[in-house]
C-alpha cells in the first residue's frame, strides 16, 4: 500500500468533499462578501470600544440636557460648552439617558453575537450526540428520545424563560441556558433523520463487522458524515438565536441595566423614533447586516456541501 | 305639488338626522383612561382609572372644586360637634338615583357598611379606618365586631350622623373620595356582583352608565334625574383605556380623543413646541421617591442613607429626565400640601457642591468610599420611565460616592412581593395622597404601617403622629415629625408628580388646580 501511495504522481491524487466543498464556496460570490463582513462585525465587538473615549455606562450630563439636540450622532459635540472644555464627541449620537450609543452598541453587540454563538454551540454539540445516538440505536431507545424531544418542544417556551427569570432573577447567564435548553431540539431531529439513511450504509456495516464498539461507530462513522448538515443548520441558528434574544429583551426580559443587547437598543429606539431617529436606525443596521449575512453564508454553505452538486 | 312635498320633507328629515349626530358628537367628551378599572363599583375600586369613572357615574357628600378645597355635594351643609369627633351632614331635598328612587341618607349608611365588611374585603377599606376614622371601622374590618356597629347612622331620610374615633378636623374633605360614595341596595342586592354592569347599574351623579365594551371604551350618558342636571353642559362620556402612551397620542393627534390621560415622556420636548396651548401640566398630590431598607445593613446606617439621599441631584432629574415640570422634592410630604409648612432640611437649604461634599463625608464616615465601594441593589417596576430615572441616578451615586448600583426591575405585582419581604437594599416607590393633608403621606412612616416597606420605626416619629392627630393644629407636629425623616432618611424624597395630559382646546373648564386630578365632567363643556 504505502509503496502505491508514493509511486502515484500528485495530479492523480484524490480531492476530498472538504476540498470540493470549499472550492465551491469561495465561488460563491455573496457568501464570500458576507463572511468578510462578519469578521468585521466580529471586529467591532471585540475591539469597537477603541472608537470612542466613552464606556457603554457614563451618562454624558451635557447630551442628557437635551438629547434631541446635543445628543446627535456629530464628530464634534454639538453642546457647544462641552465641546469646548474638551468633553468627547459621540459619533452615533447617545441613547435617551445620554449614553454613547457607540459604546453601547459595541457592549449589545458582544451579547448579542454571543447568545447566538452559544446557541448554536449548545445546539451542535448536545443536538449531534443525541440526534446521532437515537437514529444509531434505534428501537425503544429512539423512541424513548425522541418522545422527550418531542415534549421538551411542545413546551411554551416563552413561559420557560418566565418562569426561569422568575425564581432566579435577571442574569445574562439565564439567557444562554434557557436559549441552549431549546436550540438543540431541531438538531437532535435532523441528525436522527441523517443517522437513519446512514447507518445501513456499507462503511457502517464493515464497521460492525470488524466488531468496533457502538460508541465508536457512531464518533468516528457517523458523526463526521452528518457534520456538512449540522454545520449548515448551524449558521442558520445563530441569526435565529440572535432575533431570539432580541424578542426577549423587546419583551423586557433580556439583559438588565445597564448593560444592553441589539434587542434592547431596538427596543428603547422605537419608543422615540420620531425625535431620535439615530438610536434606532444604528441599532438596526447591526442586527439586520448580521443577519442578512449569516444568512448568506448558511446559504453558501448549504451548496457548498451538497454532494449532488458537482460543478 | 306634492313630489316637491315629498323633496321638502326628504330634506327636513335628512337635515335633523344630520344634525342630531352633530350635535350628540359635539357633546359627548372623548376621554383616555390609561387603563381598564379593574372595577367601578366605589366599593372595590383602587387606583385612577376606577375613580376617573366614578367621579362621572356617583356623587359622594361633598365634593371638590378646581382648587381641591371642599365644596357641597350630596350635602348641602354639615356641623361638626364634640372636638370633631361627631359629624352631621344634611342632604339635599330632591336627590334621585338613575332610577328615579329616592337617595336618602340610609344609602350611605349601607354604602359605608359595607365598605368595611369582610365579605366584600374592598382594597379601601382601610380609608375608613386610618383616613377617615370612623368608629368601629377596624373592629370591623377585622371582623371583631358586625360592619352594623361601625360609627355611622342615618338620623333620618336626610340627616346622617357620623361617629369619629378621634378627631378629624379635616373629614369633609376625607368624605370626597370615591370609598364614600353612596350605593344602591336594593340593585346591589337583585343583581349581586353584576351590579356594576350596563342595564343593571343604578348611580347617583351626572352621569349613568349606557355601554361598557372590555378594553374598548365605556359610554357615560347624561343622567336626567340628576338633581343639577339643568346644569350639567355634557350629555356623555367616552372612557377609552389606552394603555400605549404613543397610541394614545397617536390618537389624540387624529383629534379621536379631547383628553388623554397622559403623555409619553420622551415626546414633551416636541408637545411642548408643536401643541403649546394642548400640552398641559399641572402639579399632582404625589411624590416619587427611593426607599431604603433600614433593616439591612449598612442600610441601618443612617449615615449611608443621608449620603445617598444628598448626592442625587434632583434639578438635573426634573430638567434633564423626567422633563414632564416636576418639582424637585426635598421633603417627603409635597410642600403644596393645605396647611403643610415644611421645615428647613439639608437638602433644600444647601446647593449641590455642598450636598456632594456632605455626603461624601457622611460616607466616608460609615466606612464606604471610592477604594471601598458600597454596592446597592437596586429594584425598581418594569417602566422605561422609572429606568431612566434610576440610571440617572445610579451614574450619579457612582460618580461622586463610587457606589456600584446593581438594577433590577420586575414586573407590578411581583416587585410589591419582594419589597414587602424586604428583597431590596434601595427601591423604587411613589406615593399619591388620599386627601389634601399631611397625614395621608405621613402616615407611612409610621411602625407597622402597610405600605411601610423601608421598616423604619421611630419612637418619636410615631408619638408625634399621635398628638397631631388630637392637636388642635395638627400642622406644628407634622413639620416636627418631616425634620425626623430628614435627619434619619428611611427614604429619599426626589420629586413631586406632576399630571401632564394633552386637552384639545374645545374643552373648557378642566380643573387644572386640582393636585388630586379629581375632575367632574359635569363641570366641563366642549366648544
Amino acid at each position: 500500500m504505502t509503496t502505491q501511495d508514493q509511486v502515484l504522481p500528485d495530479s492523480v491524487k484524490g480531492r476530498s468533499l472538504w476540498d470540493d466543498a470549499f472550492r465551491r464556496f469561495k465561488a460563491n460570490r455573496a457568501a464570500m462578501i458576507s463572511l468578510i463582513v462578519l469578521v468585521f462585525v466580529a471586529a467591532f465587538a471585540i475591539f469597537g470600544n477603541y472608537l470612542t473615549q466613552w464606556d457603554y455606562e457614563t451618562v454624558d450630563w451635557f447630551a442628557l440636557e437635551d438629547v434631541e439636540f446635543y445628543g446627535k450622532p456629530a464628530m464634534t459635540h454639538p453642546n457647544e460648552y462641552a465641546a469646548e472644555i474638551g468633553t468627547a464627541p459621540h459619533y452615533f449620537g447617545t441613547d435617551s439617558d445620554g449614553r454613547d450609543l457607540l459604546a453601547r452598541l459595541v457592549q449589545g453587540s458582544r451579547i448579542s453575537l454571543m447568545v447566538g454563538l452559544m446557541g448554536a454551540l449548545v445546539a451542535v454539540v448536545i443536538g449531534t450526540i443525541y440526534g446521532a445516538v437515537s437514529g444509531y440505536m434505534g428501537g425503544k431507545v429512539d423512541s424513548l428520545m425522541m418522545r422527550a424531544v418531542e415534549i421538551l418542544m411542545s413546551f411554551p417556551f416563552m413561559f420557560l424563560v418566565i418562569v426561569l427569570m422568575a425564581i432566579f432573577g435577571r442574569n445574562v447567564l439565564l439567557i444562554f441556558i434557557a436559549i441552549g435548553a431549546v436550540s438543540w431540539l431541531d438538531m437532535a431531529r435532523i441528525v436522527r433523520g441523517q443517522t437513519l439513511s446512514l447507518k445501513n450504509k456499507e462503511f457502517v456495516e464493515a464497521a460492525i463487522a470488524q466488531g468496533v464498539r457502538t460508541p465508536v461507530i457512531i464518533m468516528r462513522h457517523i458523526v463526521p458524515n452528518v457534520l456538512g448538515v449540522v454545520v449548515v443548520y448551524a449558521t442558520l441558528l445563530v441569526p435565529q438565536m440572535i432575533l431570539f434574544e432580541s424578542f426577549i429583551s423587546f419583551l423586557g426580559l433580556g439583559v438588565s441595566e445597564p448593560q444592553t443587547s441589539w434587542g434592547a437598543l431596538i427596543s428603547a429606539g422605537a419608543d422615540s423614533m420620531r425625535i431620535t431617529p439615530w438610536q434606532l436606525i444604528f441599532p438596526l443596521l447591526a442586527l439586520t447586516i448580521t443577519l442578512f449575512c449569516f444568512n448568506f453564508v448558511g446559504d453558501g454553505l448549504r451548496d457548498a456541501l451538497d454532494p449532488k452538486n458537482k460543478k | 305639488m306634492s313630489s316637491i312635498k315629498k323633496i321638502a320633507l326628504s330634506m327636513a328629515v335628512a337635515g335633523t338626522a344630520t344634525f342630531a349626530i352633530s350635535a350628540a358628537s359635539a357633546a359627548t367628551i372623548v376621554i383616555g383612561n390609561g387603563a381598564e378599572p379593574a372595577s367601578i363599583d366605589p366599593g372595590k375600586i383602587e387606583g385612577q382609572p376606577g375613580g376617573m369613572v366614578a367621579y362621572q357615574l356617583f356623587e359622594g357628600l361633598t365634593a371638590l372644586n378646581s382648587e381641591g378645597e371642599v365644596i357641597p355635594g350630596a350635602a348641602e351643609s354639615w356641623t361638626a360637634t364634640e372636638n370633631n369627633t361627631v359629624w352631621t351632614f344634611e342632604l339635599r331635598d330632591g336627590l334621585k338615583w338613575s332610577n328615579g328612587e329616592d337617595v336618602t341618607a340610609a344609602d350611605f349608611e349601607y354604602a359605608w357598611k359595607r365598605v368595611v365588611s369582610p365579605e366584600l374585603a374592598s382594597p379601601y377599606s382601610w380609608y375608613m379606618s386610618k383616613a377617615a376614622q370612623i368608629k368601629n371601622a377596624q373592629e370591623a374590618i377585622d371582623g371583631t365586631v358586625e360592619p352594623s356597629m361601625l360609627g355611622v347612622t342615618a338620623v333620618d331620610e336626610d340627616t346622617l350622623r357620623v361617629e369619629l374615633k378621634q378627631s378629624v378636623p379635616y373629614f369633609p374633605s376625607v368624605a370626597a373620595h370615591y370609598t364614600m360614595y353612596p350605593v344602591p341596595q336594593e340593585v346591589i342586592e337583585e343583581h349581586g356582583d353584576m351590579w356594576t354592569r350596563p342595564g343593571n347599574m343604578v348611580s347617583n351623579g351626572a352621569y349613568k352608565l349606557d355601554a361598557w365594551t372590555l378594553n374598548e371604551k365605556m359610554d357615560l350618558v347624561r343622567n336626567t334625574n340628576y338633581w343639577d342636571n339643568a346644569n350639567v353642559a355634557l350629555d356623555g362620556v367616552t372612557f377609552l383605556p389606552i394603555e400605549d402612551e404613543n397610541s394614545e397620542l397617536a390618537r389624540f393627534e387624529a383629534g379621536e380623543i379631547h383628553v388623554t390621560a397622559t403623555v409619553p415622556n420622551a415626546q414633551i420636548p416636541r408637545l411642548k413646541r408643536e401643541f403649546a396651548d394642548e400640552f398641559t401640566i399641572y402639579p399632582n398630590l404625589a411624590v416619587y421617591y427611593y426607599e431604603f431598607n433600614t433593616e439591612e445593613p449598612p442600610f441601618d446606617d443612617r449615615r449611608v442613607r443621608k449620603a445617598l439621599s444628598l448626592a442625587i441631584d434632583r434639578e438635573v432629574i426634573v430638567r434633564a429626565v423626567t422633563k414632564g415640570g416636576q418639582t424637585p422634592a426635598y421633603t417627603f410630604v409635597p410642600t403644596f400640601v393645605a396647611g403643610f409648612e415644611a421645615p428647613t432640611v439639608a437638602e433644600s437649604s444647601l446647593n449641590q457642591i455642598e450636598r456632594d461634599r456632605m455626603a461624601i463625608e457622611l460616607l466616608a464616615e460609615a466606612g464606604f468610599g471610592k477604594d471601598n465601594p458600597l454596592e446597592v441593589d437596586f429594584l425598581y417596576n418594569t417602566s422605561e420611565f422609572h429606568r431612566s430615572v434610576a440610571v440617572a441616578i445610579s451614574q450619579m451615586w457612582k460618580q461622586k460616592l463610587g457606589v456600584e448600583m446593581n438594577l433590577q426591575n420586575q414586573e407590578w405585582k411581583t416587585f410589591l412581593e419582594t419589597k414587602k419581604a424586604g428583597g431590596f437594599d434601595v427601591a423604587r416607590a411613589g406615593w399619591g395622597g388620599d386627601y389634601n393633608e399631611a397625614s395621608t403621606f405621613l402616615d407611612l412612616l409610621r411602625t407597622g404601617h402597610g405600605n411601610n416597606d423601608s421598616n423604619f420605626s421611630n419612637a418619636e416619629y410615631d408619638r408625634l403622629l399621635v398628638e397631631a392627630a388630637r392637636a388642635e393644629n395638627a400642622n406644628e407636629y407634622y413639620t416636627k415629625a418631616e425634620a425626623i425623616i430628614s435627619e434619619e432618611a428611611p427614604l429619599a424624597p426626589i420629586f413631586y408628580y406632576t399630571r401632564t395630559r394633552m386637552i384639545s382646546e374645545n374643552v373648557q373648564g378642566w380643573p387644572v388646580g386640582n393636585a388630586q386630578d379629581v375632575v367632574y365632567v359635569k363641570d366641563l363643556s366642549l366648544q
